[in-house]
């Protein structure tokens, strides 16, 4: 562990903004997780990929806190988080999508925004987010009245609202159109620009090779491989997982 | 459209607040009897729809609070001689008490078993009351008859204050992030934790509040009846019709409970005046029916329908 953090401390202009640490979550005898350890770099988009069932979303729950880790740490700007409670991590600065979007729907979509606000002047900051989603003209309909895209965008702004310095997102460009997935991903690179960092699970590899700065990748648990996306394209391991060869 | 419909809705409410404020100086006794009755079933669906209405934790335990607090009043009357307004008060501050020391393992549960265990709660609380260990305080089984020396006028309007601190809690509550984040809590829980939601301080704080409503509006009621006893005073039945209520006005909004209480609580005087026998089956198939055609209830369906604004100022 030491060698690896040592090498990447030597890696220019990368701050290290979340450290997972030998994380292991066993559901019964299925174990989910297994010994997983990687970095996310501050202020980039790291892909997380897998076949069906290589514990992703899973990952993705025990940094939110949704479960507690059974071994291994998780470690966000310094501080252990594995064992706090899922708004006590989203209060230090981590906020979650989820795979089937979980908008409050009978709320409006602003208030869907003000409800989870941290920041001054909440309204402005709301209307300006929709204004960014172009969702403004529904701002008074309630959520469940939205498109299945246009909740996608929704659960994506919201987010913002408590401003988080690390986003996860639970596939946001999965089942819906490709006008609104690069809706979404254009929206994903304003973020990161503005100084966000990004981890985020997607089954389109397009999508996944085309925009993220890092990928990672699972199979039954374990990390498998971690590179570019030109280096995962190539590696051996992650072929066989994804095409048995 | 809508603007008609708010301003009708203004007028209505003034009318109705108004006729409450003279009901007991121009109706004989037993229509105002009526009249106090709706502002006591209102106090009741109004101050269960603070917890249950904003966060879906159904409270099938209300009467607990109610209960708490007709003895808590009862008791500082009868045993202390305690000037009856603190004592109404103090109905308030016992079932607050409780439901803050109740609170922190109850909400742990959710959905079914949080209304199964609220169901246990009021049993358990009523066994507890008759129980002989606890004689000495409660009396048991015999009750405490007491008499507070206060007119009717008075606890009518006291009831009357309570309705409408509640109902302005309600407003507050509704129009407050406090009030968007118990609704989120509703929604989905876990997608509100996940944003920072403290939902267990939140949920506590909305069943206080909840609780404190139900206390005080038990207080006052114990004066009206002049006697507690454990039997009549946790009965479920003041746990299911504001239930009722709340549901058939409008879960979640301000005046929802107000205007499902009015409505059913004449309905009520009226199926108890001509079915005596079959009172709570009446009001059973009425929430079946409510559940199958209504199940937001009157309040949402005229936002659904688009005759009223979809604001939580209603």
């Amino acid at each position: 562990m030491a060698g690896e953090d040592e090498e990447n401390l030597k890696m220019p202009s990368s701050e290290h903004i979340l450290q997972v640490q030998d994380v292991t979550k066993s559901f019964g005898s299925l174990v989910a997780v297994n010994k997983c350890s990687f970095t996310l770099e501050k202020n980039r988009i790291t892909g997380l990929i897998g076949p069906n069932g290589a514990g992703k979303t899973t990952l993705f729950n025990l940094i939110a806190g949704f479960f507690p880790t059974d071994e291994g740490q998780i470690i966000f700007k310094g501080h252990g988080i594995h064992n706090l409670k899922p708004y006590q991590i989203a209060e230090r600065g981590i906020g979650r999508t989820f795979q089937i979007t979980r908008v409050f729907s009978k709320m409006t979509l602003m208030e869907n925004l003000i409800v989870a606000a941290r920041v001054e002047n909440r309204d402005e900051r709301a209307l300006e987010l929709l204004e960014l989603a172009g969702l403004v003209d529904l701002r008074g309909e309630y959520a469940s009245d939205l498109s299945y895209g246009q909740q996608k965008l929704l659960a994506l702004i919201r987010v913002l609202m408590f401003d988080p310095d690390l986003i996860l997102l639970d596939e946001p460009a999965a089942g819906i159109n490709p006008t609104m997935q690069n809706k979404i991903m254009e929206l994903i690179h304003t973020l990161k620009e503005g100084g966000k960092t990004f981890l985020i699970i997607e089954h389109d590899m397009e999508v996944i090779m085309g925009h993220s700065d890092k990928v990672v990748v699972l199979n039954f648990g374990e990390k498998i491989a971690e590179g570019t996306g030109e280096e995962i394209k190539n590696n051996e391991e992650v072929l066989k997982a994804y095409f048995g060869r | 459209m809508n603007g008609l419909i708010n301003k009708v809705g203004v007028i209505l409410l003034i009318a109705f607040s108004g006729m409450m404020a003279i009901a007991p100086l121009i109706l004989d006794r037993a229509d105002a009897n009526v009249a106090y009755l709706i502002l006591y079933f209102v106090a009741l669906a109004s101050s269960w729809n603070i917890l249950s209405g904003f966060t879906g934790y159904i409270n099938f335990g209300h009467a607990a609070f109610m209960g708490v607090g007709m003895y808590a009043t009862a008791i500082s009357i009868a045993d202390f001689s305690l000037w009856w307004p603190l004592a109404w008060i103090l109905g308030g501050v016992f079932a607050a008490a409780f439901a803050f020391i109740l609170g922190v393992p109850v909400l742990r549960t959710r959905g079914p078993y949080f209304a199964i265990t609220m169901l246990a709660v009021a049993e358990g609380t009523r066994v507890l009351f008759g129980t002989s260990y606890l004689e000495p305080i409660t009396r048991a089984g015999d009750g405490i008859a007491f008499s507070s020396g206060i007119s009717f006028q008075t606890k009518y309007y006291g009831m009357l204050i309570t309705v409408a601190l509640c109902v302005w809690v309600t407003y507050k509550i509704a129009t407050s992030q406090f009030g968007l984040r118990l609704l989120a809590i509703r929604e989905d829980e876990d997608a509100a934790e996940s944003m920072g939601i403290n939902s267990p301080r939140l949920k506590i704080a909305a069943f206080v509040i909840s609780a404190f409503f139900a206390g005080l509006a038990g207080g006052i009621h114990s004066t009206f009846l002049h006697y507690v006893d454990p039997f009549h005073t946790f009965h479920i039945q003041f746990t299911i019709i504001p239930i009722v209520m709340a549901v058939f006005g409008g879960v979640g909004t301000i005046f929802g409970p107000v205007i499902g209480g009015t409505i059913l609580q004449i309905l009520n005087d009226f199926i108890w005046a001509h079915f005596l026998q079959l009172n709570m089956a009446v009001f059973g198939v009425l929430l079946a029916f409510l559940i199958l055609f209504l199940p937001q209830g009157f309040l949402e369906w005229m936002k659904e329908g688009g005759w009223l604004a979809k604001t939580r100022r209603i």
